[in-house]
């Protein structure tokens, strides 16, 4: 059975079809024109004190790790600085990590993470909210404009191929007739496939004034804020100077050129244990015995001995050092 | 300088390929170019004669070709590099390119105004430039060590150190910018602060060598009995990071003849102060002597003579 073509009333097209494209695109321009307004004003402060806060944090973090690479002076110098000299009762001594007082407690959880994320942080909401407005608002009047007046329409066919029945959703959203063939376009949808196919001709008329997001990026400022704080900073500052004062300092420095000569013989005694223990077995002793010694030694007895005895010892390391 | 050592040697290594597969290709082969540049911006390396060169050309003949996004970082880029070269009048060309694209407004157009003042000794205005976007984004980090470089090429270093000193209140963790005020400290012999600012980088790079040897010298050239003792501690800290064992799997000249001349001169300076010497110190001093007789055999026997006498002039063995 072959079905009879639908005749589209001219008019349709005139009022309907061609409307639709039409305000789309100045909308979309409209929008565009709105968002540089919004985003002109928007300029988003990066907040100083909180990218000290952060960076407080990651050095403090720094400082519980590699302790031990700096001097033990050093280290107690920096622990005053970030706990605070013990008893201290003037503020100024009391380290920068107990510098920031806790904010009035909260008993309830909901309510404290409310205030940290929405009201200490206004910027990133207006922000949010801006965006969304221009986005979303006339998306919506649009849809519902749309939808009102011209629900119903069969507003167009699409030309070429015959598409399968799981189409019918997507493109004749708004007519429930089981019967039509798929490839008549509701009004709605085609506001929606207007609406998603828009964004590339609009790159190209618009092209002049077009922001994309990269270019967004270049006006604005390059390096992106902290990251939004979950905890409360003076939480994470708590915990990290007992982090700090748990600690109890000792230093890689300590004994580090035994521990460096023996990792180095170790590492190259292989092969070369044969060698020195056939040669110089028993100067070994001898010389280990002798060397703390060795010193007021030097300075008294003639050189010619004292060279000796180095010579041999320089035998000893020279041999690992060759391979 | 600094820049430099930040590169990982994976990074410099594949640096290399790309310069060489540059210089050695006949034509210009701007994919080559642009993949080179788009290198260089990720790792940061600096490389302003290559870039300036090439990129230029790139910028000139190719822009149709780049990707519309890309292609002004590219000329961001390839500006900076023309200015350090010193070709205002082509950086001035790429700029308006920028300026009548992006407006006076944008931050970036702004700096790269105040760098091609900066590059025409207009000091004044570049500092009024920088103070300006600080005002509007307190937290630009850019628009303050530009700010201390102006200062530094003035002379003016106490002004530089105070810049640094606000800069490094908010940005504590920024290794560069403390290994800047060190060497600023040590330029006015304040080697204790230095010692501070080392520490930090320290801290905050703890696996690279360098930093350790820097920390060393400092360290020696305050003197005492102490700081040799520290300093012969971290040079040998230095050599167990950079170690000796892997010198015949690399294949370049030992890195770590600084922290050998850094022991011997250490352990040297120690024995004038009368006080004595570990033995695990001595040990150390005999292999550092032999390893350095070793290495200049091995990589430059003329200087051979040199590095005997040095060793002599040290040698705490022979001391009357």
């Amino acid at each position: 059975m072959i079905e009879a073509p639908i005749v589209l009333d001219v008019e349709i097209r005139n009022w309907v079809v061609i409307p639709i494209l039409i305000v789309l695109f100045i909308v979309s321009a409209l929008k565009l024109n709105f968002s540089r307004i919004l985003q002109l004003k928007s300029n988003r402060d990066q907040d100083v004190e909180k990218t000290m806060q952060m960076q407080t944090i990651n050095r403090v973090r720094r400082l519980t790790s590699f302790y031990n690479r700096i001097p033990q002076k050093s280290f107690f110098m920096r622990k005053a600085f970030l706990c605070g000299t013990p008893g201290a009762t003037n503020p100024k001594n009391r380290g920068l990590l107990s510098s920031i007082a806790p904010a009035q407690e909260d008993s309830n959880p909901m309510n404290m993470m409310f205030a940290n994320s929405m009201f200490t942080d206004p910027s990133g909401m207006t922000d949010m909210l801006k965006g969304n407005v221009v986005h979303l608002v006339p998306q919506i009047t649009m849809m519902s404009w749309v939808n009102h007046f011209f629900s119903g329409f069969v507003a167009c066919k699409l030309p070429f191929f015959p598409l399968t029945i799981r189409f019918k959703a997507f493109l004749q959203r708004g007519i429930e007739l089981s019967s039509l063939d798929v490839s008549y376009v509701s009004s709605l949808s085609w506001y929606f496939l207007c609406w998603f196919g828009s964004e590339g001709i609009n790159n190209i008329l618009l092209s002049d004034n077009f922001v994309s997001p990269d270019t967004q990026l270049f006006n604005s400022q390059v390096e992106p804020g902290p990251p939004a704080q979950q905890n409360p900073i003076h939480k994470i500052y708590d915990g990290e100077r007992e982090n700090i004062e748990m600690i109890r300092y000792d230093s890689i420095m300590n004994n580090i050129e035994n521990r460096f000569l023996d990792n180095l013989s170790k590492k190259t005694s292989l092969d070369l244990n044969t060698l020195n223990n056939l040669n110089n077995s028993n100067n070994n002793n001898n010389n280990n015995n002798n060397t703390l010694t060795k010193i007021q030694k030097t300075k008294t007895k003639s050189s010619s001995s004292s060279s000796s005895s180095t010579n041999t010892k320089r035998v000893l390391y020279q041999k690992p050092s060759l391979k | 300088m600094a820049e430099m050592l930040m590169l990982s040697s994976s990074d410099s290594i594949e640096l290399n390929k790309f310069e060489n597969k540059i210089r050695e290709s006949r034509s210009f082969n701007w994919v080559l170019v642009r993949d080179t540049l788009r290198f260089l911006r990720k790792s940061k390396a600096r490389k302003s004669n290559l870039v300036s060169k090439y990129g230029l050309k790139l910028v000139n003949e190719y822009i149709s070709k780049l990707d519309a996004q890309e292609s002004y970082d590219i000329i961001e880029q390839v500006l900076v590099s023309l200015l350090e070269c010193g070709d205002d009048e082509n950086a001035n060309k790429l700029f308006n390119i920028l300026k009548s694209k992006f407006g006076r407004e944008s931050v970036r157009v702004q700096r790269l105004q105040a760098m091609i003042h900066e590059s025409n000794f207009q000091l004044k205005d570049a500092l009024d430039i920088y103070n300006s976007i600080l005002e509007k984004y307190p937290a630009d980090q850019m628009s303050y060590k530009r700010q201390v470089s102006i200062f530094k090429c003035q002379g003016n270093l106490t002004k530089a150190i105070q810049v640094l000193n606000t800069y490094l209140q908010i940005f504590m963790c920024d290794i560069e910018a403390w290994l800047e005020l060190s060497s600023l400290h040590i330029t006015f012999l304040s080697y204790s602060t230095a010692l501070i600012c080392l520490e930090e980088v320290i801290l905050n790079a703890p696996i690279n060598y360098i930093f350790y040897i820097k920390y060393a010298e400092t360290l020696y050239s305050l003197g005492g009995i102490d700081n040799y003792n520290m300093a012969i501690q971290y040079y040998t800290h230095s050599l167990e990071l950079n170690s000796p064992t892997e010198i015949d799997v690399l294949g370049h000249p030992p890195t770590y003849l600084p922290a050998i001349y850094g022991i011997i001169m250490s352990i040297f300076s120690l024995s004038d102060e009368n006080v004595q010497i570990k033995e695990s110190q001595l040990k150390l001093m005999e292999w550092a002597q032999n390893h350095l007789i070793l290495i200049t055999n091995k990589y430059s026997p003329d200087k051979l003579t040199f590095v005997k006498h040095f060793i002599d002039s040290t040698d705490i063995f022979n001391k009357e």
